[in-house]
């Protein structure tokens, strides 16, 4: 289910003189790309993403050549950029109360890309950018933690730019009154009308995130990741811009970005390599999550039937059914992710109905045993209580460890730098757990070595990460649900329940010992 | 996309019940007590569960370690879970009731592990259920859920008393309240998420994908 958009699209840059339309104002909008203009191009491209309505805002002299061209849709003629922010915040504040779209009518790119801003339930208010790790120019974007902390634009220059200029800018419905006010403010704060405008027209998504961010509004980063963009300004760029588009591997980094970032040594080496083909093929024939979640409840449930057979034909069945169970447990979150439906029913489903295939298999192990007259219900109850415990461990030590969002340097928008007038205030959020971490250098003397052993300890671990092989060694030895899995697949095949709950016993017991220690370590006292 | 702070998510997660809410009311309250108090209270339950045998004394004894750390646990629960190793409360509580439960049901009565296994069972459905529900929406089940599901600190009680009443009723309670729960913690839930998802609820959701706990 993708929630309705409108969209405001500013459509204000000129096509390079000689090089454009002689048709009038000469719009790059409405430069000829395929059937149609890059106009009519990605008004169908926002159609396809659920876009219930579109506003264009037009220069005055332009309007009735545009008005030709377009139909069914709300033009807004401007006079100068003052009018033009005005005008935004008038429909900003009274046209419903879907999320609003923000970009300039002469933008080409993937309808991917655009679909990761606008079609993505996990999307608040965010503006879909460039990463540019080794640093972006004065009118880019800070960004941390997937936040804008503080922006450029044409009249703003920001300090520390990893991210390039926004490309377009989503306003979750929940902030549009914050967007009246961001608009209003810059139609405020425009220069005399009396400069020339820029070829471009108006910087608006850039003017706008700057006015957002700078009033402490919490304004994701959405990567481009790969995906080019491009805003041609002649036939000639509009003829070489196929090719460009082309050399982008949409379709390979769209089932890359499906598989889950952090994950578990099986999930991520076994398992995922081939199941995102699956999912893929799932989201096309519109499969939702929530039913691969229900095929896996029922194969999952199916592993326990045939493991309480106490047959070996029935443990070995039932080892291919819990692997098979545990695929798809992997594919129902990459659809998710391909897909891009993201639901809080679908986040429940797939954690509980984890929890109801295990027990439910430990059940069965219990049942299976007492075919051949072996009781170990005591095993099996006490390795429910054990992984509860051990779920519950790391569940309460993530509601006190989980990062704040780092907050936007708030700034009055007619400033032009980016650097706080008190001096008190912290320009960025750094020095967290993790960074100072990273940065101890065991020899380095500089630092005041007031350390409990404790946090020696733990210093000391982090810092084994810096050999691949030890980080998957940490993430198996906590024995992940995959993990845990193919242990009682292998074991159940190969010998009985009594075998397979005690090794469950003995390594989540050696895993629990690791994990509590671990975080108990590091929330003790420095 | 929790609503909840820290304090208010772990009161959650911790599955309190009457005595707990009771001493909730109390004043003065206790305050960032509760890891010293939990640990503190289970000790000796934890001499009682070790020296446990089928002898009344021993079951005498059980229940009053049981009431002991009812009491200093609910205490500390009211007092807020606000202190440095708090967020282990809702584990060692975990731990606590599913090691009584199965240690007792082990030493009086093994046969009837498998009723163990069902009424623990209930209780993980419920853990897990209030866990994923704060995750995914902000907002934990009713609070008539905890007066109805008894909480750690009733169930526990109504769990020795069952002990102390022999072999017998230990084997019968132990199936009976074990559908009983799962009975009232699975309609729960389940209403709950048909009513959110007819009401159109599902909409406003945008749970960014949390680190899943495997």
């Amino acid at each position: 289910v993708i929630d309705l958009t409108v969209t405001a699209v500013v459509v204000a840059a000129r096509a390079s003189p000689g090089g454009g339309e002689d048709d009038g104002p000469g719009l790059a909008a409405l430069l000829p790309y395929e059937d149609g203009t890059l106009l009519s191009h990605l008004l169908e491209q926002l159609d396809r993403l659920g876009a219930s309505a579109h506003h264009l805002f037009v220069p005055g002299d332009a309007h009735d050549a545009l008005a030709r061209h377009v139909e069914g849709v709300d033009l807004h003629a401007y006079d100068d950029e003052a009018g033009l922010f005005h005008a935004l915040a008038e429909v900003a504040g009274s046209v419903g109360d879907e999320p609003l779209v923000v970009l300039s009518g002469d933008v080409l790119t993937h309808a991917d890309a655009l679909a990761d801003l606008v079609a993505d339930a996990r999307v608040s208010t965010a503006v879909l950018a460039r990463g540019c790790p080794d640093g972006a120019g004065p009118d880019g974007m800070r960004v941390q933690a997937g936040r804008v902390v503080s922006a450029g634009s044409s009249r703003h220059r920001v300090s520390g730019a990893t991210w390039d200029a926004p490309v377009a800018l989503r306003v979750a419905a929940a902030d549009r009154p914050a967007l009246v006010e961001a608009a209003t403010r810059a139609a405020d704060t425009t220069p005399a009308r009396s400069r020339p405008a820029p070829a471009r027209g108006p910087d608006v998504v850039g003017l706008l995130t700057v006015a957002l961010v700078r009033d402490g509004g919490a304004v994701g980063a959405v990567a481009l990741d790969g995906r080019s963009w491009l805003r041609p300004r002649s036939r000639a760029d509009v003829a070489a811009a196929p090719e460009a588009l082309a050399r982008d591997d949409v379709a390979g980094r769209r089932l890359r970005a499906a598989v889950k970032e952090r994950d578990g040594f099986v999930a991520t080496f076994l398992v995922s390599p081939w199941s995102r083909h699956v999912a893929r093929w799932a989201a096309q024939r519109g499969l939702t999550p929530n039913v691969v979640t229900l095929v896996s409840l029922l194969v999952g449930l199916g592993a326990a039937a045939a493991v309480a057979t106490g047959e070996r034909w029935g443990y070995v069945t039932g080892a291919v059914l819990l692997m098979a169970s545990f695929a798809l447990d992997c594919v129902d979150g990459q659809v998710a992710r391909y897909a891009r439906t993201f639901t809080a029913l679908g986040g429940w489903l797939d954690a509980t109905l984890d929890r109801v295939k295990e027990y439910a298999v430990y059940a069965a192990l219990a049942v299976g045993a007492s075919r051949t007259g072996d009781d170990v219900w005591l095993l099996a109850v006490a390795a429910l209580a054990l992984l509860t415990f051990r779920h519950t461990v790391d569940l309460g030590y993530e509601v006190v460890t989980r990062p704040v969002p780092p907050a936007p340097v708030r700034l009055p928008y007619g400033q032009h730098d980016d650097v706080p007038a008190d001096p008190e205030a912290p320009a960025d959020a750094d020095g967290t757990d993790a960074g100072t971490d990273a940065g101890v250098d065991p020899g380095d003397g500089a630092r005041p070595a007031r350390r409990s052993p404790a946090r020696a300890l733990v210093v000391s671990l982090a810092s084994l990460d810096r050999w691949r092989w030890t980080v998957w060694a940490r993430r198996v030895v906590v024995l992940p649900i995959g993990e845990r899995w193919l242990l009682v697949a292998v074991t159940i095949a190969l010998f009985d329940p009594r075998v397979t709950l005690t090794t469950l016993l003995v390594l989540g017991g050696l895993a629990t010992a690791y994990t509590t220690t671990g975080r108990v370590l590091r929330t003790a006292p420095r | 996309m929790s609503a909840l702070t820290p304090v208010t998510t772990l009161d959650a997660y911790a599955d309190a019940g009457p005595l707990a809410r009771l001493a909730d009311r109390a004043e003065p309250r206790p305050g960032g007590q509760a890891f010293g108090l939990t640990v503190l209270g289970a000790v000796p339950l934890v001499v009682a569960l070790v020296l446990l045998d089928a002898d009344l004394f021993d079951r005498l004894l059980l229940f009053a370690g049981v009431l002991v750390f009812a009491v200093a646990a609910s205490l500390g629960w009211a007092g807020s879970l606000g202190g440095r190793y708090d967020w282990l409360v809702p584990a060692l509580l975990r731990a606590v009731e599913y090691g009584v439960v199965i240690r007792v049901t082990a030493v009086l009565v093994p046969d009837a592990l498998p009723a163990a296994f069902a009424f623990c069972a209930a209780l993980a459905y419920h853990h897990y259920d209030v866990v994923n529900r704060v995750r995914q929406t902000g907002a934990p089940p009713a609070t008539w859920v905890s007066y109805a599901g008894g909480g750690f600190d009733l169930r526990l009680v109504a769990f020795a008393v069952l002990a102390l009443a022999g072999a017998g009723a230990l084997a019968t309670g132990l199936w009976v309240l074990a559908a009983l729960l799962a009975a009232v913690f699975v309609t729960e839930s389940v209403t709950t998420w048909v009513v959110r998802t007819r009401t159109g609820a599902s909409a406003d959701v945008a749970a960014p994908e949390d680190e899943e706990v495997g």
